[in-house]
């Protein structure tokens, strides 16, 4: 499914400067998690080809130092106009984009290469400063139950708990996963006995968040931290969704411990209860 | 060629002119090249290169003296493909060893030489005990506990074993046994014992509040490598299982805790050394050194020490 949803001010933008010739040989795509982003290459290549040209089309199969180098000697030899992607180029290693760093001085005639990362501090500055840099735009309430409608259409009244805390594609995907109800109960009890358990047993919430990336059936952090804000917003527990927030934001810190970060929110928020403050 | 090869031509005096010895016995090579030397009557040389040699080995003269020239890792001989084609001729009656550290198997020279090298692979224990009896009489329990501070290296219990001759010699040989004399050095860590693995056996120190136990385990983990982030990371979810058992009101812990048996366990030995309050704060500040590891904003090198500072 290539069809993009939302992104049409963005995309006009890129189109024309496809029709004027103009669009860059190296750019980087910056989204957030979930988003569309890593569709771009694809729309590039196809409203290439929709004017007259002969364009290929590929994409790196992953971001470590020999795919990259592979791709760049390809790029050299290509006879026709070549959109490469390489996404989520968020954990590159150093290696890998250096070796990008040679595509950004002199890119070759006939290849086009689009990068997409959720942060763009991920990447080196030289990189940065060599790229045309396109920012997507956030979706729309409209746009999401568009989303809904197309690929949940039998899920239509689970909208307004939704749009709560779902701010794309991905996390739409991610919670319809979980199921919409359930995760939506277990945010609801969360925040219900938060404070009124003991503290070895608010210790055990961890135990159902994925903390590592090895825990797939587990709530995923950042999106249970977005409900719980949603919720307390529902609930007017203001001072609850300031210091979630806070902790919302740490989660950008890359290779932070995503446990000990979960279990200092735990303490706060209930010292924060406690003390009467939501 | 192996080691018995060797002791052969040794003994029956028909020595090669060239050996090629590798392996970790460093202490047992050297024995050889003496044994060499003795059995073919020439005077011992330790060379950097063959180049320092070439000219002496090619020139013909009738006081030429012959040699048994040792040198290590020499590169030339080994890169150099005419001069290991000549090797033979210019060799003439001297000896040559060469002393590889670390060979690389899929090396041309390797290949061609592959008959002449020798490898002085670890000695086995029941050899190395015997290496050891002919050097000073220890029971067999010193013995064995030598050989394990030791690694089983040949060369390091030579090292002990002259510190204990050592401190015989200055105590007086009459005085104290052999025995006697190690069971003092290794007590007084004069005999020099490997850091083991000890992550766990630190941790545990620190929870149960033994301050010098806690420091000296700590050093011990960093000789043998233990990374801080490992270190932060074992303390911060030990003290969080100490928190949840000690806090847990309910009879059934696992059950209210999550916790599996093994860890309510290892959390019961360090009950009420600290109060809920100081292991939160344990928590938090593992917590915020390993945000400030990630950040920059702390140096790694230090943190332990901040921490073991803040808490012991």
């Amino acid at each position: 499914m290539n069809e993009m949803i939302g992104q049409k001010i963005l995309l006009k933008q890129i189109y024309s400067q496809i029709d004027e010739g103009i669009f860059p040989r190296f750019s980087i795509f910056v989204g957030q998690f979930g988003d569309e982003k890593n569709k771009f290459a694809y729309q590039i290549a196809d409203y290439m080809r929709n004017t007259g040209e002969s364009v290929m089309y590929a994409s790196a199969s992953d971001c470590k130092v020999d795919t990259i180098r592979n791709i760049i000697e390809e790029s050299y030899k290509c006879t026709i106009q070549t959109v490469y992607a390489i996404n989520d180029v968020d954990d590159m290693s150093l290696q890998a984009k250096n070796s990008l760093l040679k595509i950004t001085e002199e890119p070759p005639n006939k290849a086009y290469f689009v990068m997409t990362i959720n942060d763009l501090n991920n990447t080196l500055p030289t990189i940065r400063s060599r790229a045309s840099i396109y920012y997507l735009d956030r979706y729309s309430y409209t746009e999401l139950g568009d989303y809904i409608s197309l690929k949940y259409p039998s899920n239509i009244d689970a909208l307004d708990t939704l749009f709560g805390f779902c701010e794309t594609p991905g996390d739409i995907d991610i919670i319809f996963e979980y199921g919409v109800s359930e995760f939506y109960s277990f945010i609801c009890k969360v925040v219900d006995n938060i404070s009124a358990v003991s503290g070895s047993n608010a210790l055990k919430i961890s135990g159902n968040i994925q903390i590592k990336d090895s825990d797939p059936d587990k709530y995923d952090l950042r999106l249970f931290w977005k409900a719980f804000c949603s919720e307390c917003f529902r609930r007017h527990y203001l001072k609850a969704i300031k210091l979630t927030s806070q902790y919302l934001s740490a989660l950008h810190t890359k290779s932070i411990n995503k446990g000990m970060l979960f279990d200092m929110w735990l303490f706060d928020i209930r010292k924060e209860w406690k003390d009467g403050c939501c | 060629m192996d080691v018995v090869e060797i002791k052969n031509h040794i003994q029956t005096k028909s020595l090669n002119s060239f050996y090629i010895l590798t392996g970790v016995e460093w202490q047992v090579q050297k024995i050889y090249i003496n044994m060499i030397a003795q059995a073919s009557g020439k005077e011992l040389k330790y060379i950097d290169s063959i180049s320092d040699v070439y000219s002496k080995l090619g020139s013909k003269s009738f006081i030429n003296k012959t040699y048994v020239y040792v040198m290590r890792d020499d590169k030339e001989l080994v890169q150099n493909e005419k001069l290991q084609s000549r090797l033979e001729s210019i060799i003439g009656q001297n000896i040559l060893i060469l002393l590889l550290t670390s060979p690389d198997k899929r090396t041309k020279f390797y290949k061609t030489y592959k008959d002449v090298i020798c490898d002085f692979e670890p000695l086995k224990p029941a050899v190395l005990a015997k290496y050891i009896d002919k050097e000073i009489s220890l029971s067999n329990e010193n013995t064995d506990k030598l050989m394990q501070i030791c690694e089983y290296d040949y060369g390091r219990c030579l090292l002990e074993i002259d510190k204990i001759k050592q401190y015989r010699l200055g105590y007086g040989e009459k005085e104290i046994f052999d025995n006697d004399a190690f069971m003092m050095l290794l007590k007084e860590g004069t005999i020099y014992q490997p850091p083991k693995d000890a992550i766990f056996d630190f941790i545990d120190a620190v929870l149960d509040r033994k301050v010098n136990l806690a420091y000296k385990l700590y050093h011990e983990c960093l000789g043998v490598g233990e990374a801080v982030m490992v270190m932060l990371t074992v303390l911060y979810n030990n003290a969080k299982a100490l928190l949840q058992v000690q806090s847990c009101k309910s009879a059934d812990i696992g059950k209210s805790t999550g916790l599996t048996s093994f860890q309510i366990f290892g959390a019961k030995k360090h009950l009420n050394t600290y109060k809920d309050g100081e292991l939160v704060y344990i928590m938090r500040l593992c917590q915020r050194c390993q945000q400030g590891i990630v950040t920059g904003a702390m140096d790694e090198d230090n943190v332990m020490e901040y921490i073991l500072c803040q808490i012991l």
